[in-house]
């Protein structure tokens, strides 16, 4: 069996994409669908640390170059006619760097009520 | 209504709260959350770029399938290239990745971390030590590809001294990763291949009978079974001596491919050619009545190679060709030893001498990966031992290596385990991982690990 990688599209170029490596899983208060959820802000400080604000927790991490980059493939599926579907996948971009936040998150002492719940 | 936030002793699951599902996330924040943000976090504006990104998932989150791959240097170079790349394998095969000249062995690596996937992510300035920031120097040919035009300018004001409008740009979670494919270069096993061709052998005739037609191996149907690259297999292809005949991949008989070398050297003979003279189109026209054309044009690939021409303007036809020494070799080594069982190594040396074309000196190099020599019994044996023929397994194949030969010579013994070593490794640190090893009279050989 071969499965194919296609290269990038000329007319994109070969992107560089970004990673946030975040310790263990995000999840939403709410169930279903996490498309289009908001998660927190981000912010650089002048000297490029970023902090990352997820709800009542604060993470300070660092941006690191990757020791080996990582290619993005995204999955196709081709439709053949009369014969089994077939699978591609195409490069969509590079990543060369990354934020990584490895330490525990830090509770924002006070309250945050007022920021994240939007008066309706 | 308080965000819940689950914290465990070994992972932290961080929940966010969701406040734009209702109205939509294109509204985004304001800059007067921001600020509110910024004071409760009790972070210091002053020190803060101007710019905040917002984190949202994407609209279209987990409706598409991203695969992350870690990237060696020659793979990189390929993507960048443009290159298609394939997966490779059978069902029962590990999968393997493909340039169109090398293979990688891929194994998927899991994290307990999420990997947040973003297209237009921006990464902080990089500082360099003395303080400048990079783009500062050159901000059009900056190394930070992801920042467009804009971005630029909300980085590089910084630099200024007036106190720039703080804004907020929305940042899409396109996927979450817990893993990735690791790839590491390696040699893949062809043993398969002369497998699938046997019964195939080619003896002149180029009619098939009907039932090897039906199984007749093509090279796409190798693509699609081998897990390889494609010059990897075509290199193996003619190592075998495989050829094509109306698209359908056949070995040559072993008997066929003897009886016709002896009539090209005869051919040879009769024209009193010297070492360096032999004519291929007189070879071809001589023979063309017995061998077809395109199998004496092989023989020519096979065993003889061009020499260059001297004088320049001559036209291809005049070249004059010669002996591939070890090929020959070789080839008359092996139907020596093919016909029977153990023989005398010096004997054996002798009539093998006799039987190759004058001027051409034989050596047990030559038998690299076909013949086994056994020195220390008395009298010295050699017997002929393919390697193709050996078990797929590594320690299958090295149990049954020692119980052939107690010990080894590192030089001997190589060319039956270097399909197993990768790459960039020495045959010799495999056994030293797998076999133990003693030197004599400052010859190191190797033996097994469970023997005496």
């Amino acid at each position: 069996m071969q499965v194919f990688i296609q290269p990038f599209s000329n007319e994109e170029g070969l992107q560089e994409w970004g990673i946030i490596e975040l310790q263990g899983d995000l999840d939403s208060k709410e169930s279903g669908s996490l498309a289009g959820k908001l998660v927190g802000d981000l912010f650089y400080n002048k000297d490029g640390i970023p902090t990352f604000i997820i709800g009542h927790h604060i993470l300070v991490g660092k941006a690191e170059k990757l020791e080996k980059p990582l290619a993005v493939l995204e999955k196709r599926h081709i439709q053949t006619k009369g014969k089994d579907d077939k699978t591609e996948y195409v490069v969509r971009a590079i990543v060369k760097r990354k934020l990584c936040f490895r330490d525990r998150p830090k509770p924002i002492v006070g309250s945050m009520q007022k920021v994240v719940n939007k008066t309706p | 209504m308080p965000a819940v936030t689950v914290l465990d002793e070994m992972e932290v699951d961080m929940t966010f709260e969701n406040e734009s599902s209702s109205e939509g996330m294109k509204s985004g924040r304001s800059a007067e959350e921001i600020e509110d943000i910024v004071v409760t976090a009790k972070l210091d504006r002053l020190d803060l770029q101007p710019v905040s990104q917002e984190i949202l998932f994407d609209p279209k989150f987990s409706t598409t399938e991203f695969r992350l791959i870690q990237l060696d240097k020659d793979i990189l170079h390929s993507i960048e290239a443009g290159d298609v790349l394939v997966f490779r394998g059978d069902e029962n095969d590990a999968a393997v990745l493909c340039t169109d000249k090398e293979t990688y062995e891929i194994k998927e690596a899991e994290t307990t971390n999420s990997l947040l996937l973003f297209k237009d992510l921006r990464m902080p300035d990089v500082k360099s030590p003395t303080g400048s920031t990079s783009s500062s120097k050159s901000p059009g040919s900056s190394a930070n590809t992801s920042l467009n035009a804009s971005e630029l300018n909300d980085s590089t004001s910084q630099d200024e001294n007036v106190n720039p409008t703080p804004s907020v740009k929305s940042r899409m979670i396109i996927d979450v990763a817990h893993s990735y494919l690791e790839m590491k270069r390696m040699r893949p096993n062809m043993s398969k291949i002369r497998r699938l061709l046997r019964g195939s052998e080619y003896d002149g005739k180029t009619d098939m009978e009907g039932r090897q037609q039906e199984s007749s191996v093509t090279l796409n149907m190798l693509l699609d079974k081998i897990p390889a690259s494609k010059d990897e297999i075509m290199k193996y292809l003619d190592e075998i001596r495989a050829i094509d005949i109306s698209g359908s991949l056949r070995l040559v008989d072993g008997d066929y491919l003897f009886r016709i070398l002896s009539q090209v050297l005869n051919c040879v003979d009769e024209n009193s050619w010297s070492l360096t003279q032999i004519e291929k189109n007189v070879v071809v026209q001589t023979l063309s009545c017995l061998v077809q054309p395109f199998f004496l044009e092989k023989m020519f690939e096979w065993f003889f190679k061009p020499l260059p021409i001297e004088e320049p303007g001559t036209s291809s036809s005049a070249l004059k060709y010669t002996y591939q020494e070890d090929a020959v070799c070789r080839f008359f080594g092996e139907t020596l030893l093919k016909s029977m069982g153990k023989f005398n190594l010096r004997e054996f040396l002798k009539v093998w001498q006799e039987s190759v074309p004058e001027g051409l000196i034989v050596g047990l190099n030559q038998l690299n990966g076909i013949a086994v020599c056994d020195e220390e019994c008395s009298p010295p044996v050699i017997w002929h031992y393919p390697e193709y023929n050996l078990p797929e397994t590594f320690t299958d194949r090295l149990g049954l290596l020692f119980e052939t030969k107690v010990r080894w010579k590192l030089t001997e013994i190589s060319p039956f385990i270097e399909v197993f070593s990768p790459p960039s490794q020495n045959v010799g640190n495999l056994l030293t991982k797998y076999a133990r090893s003693t030197t004599v009279n400052g010859v190191k050989y190797y033996f097994s690990k469970h023997g005496k």
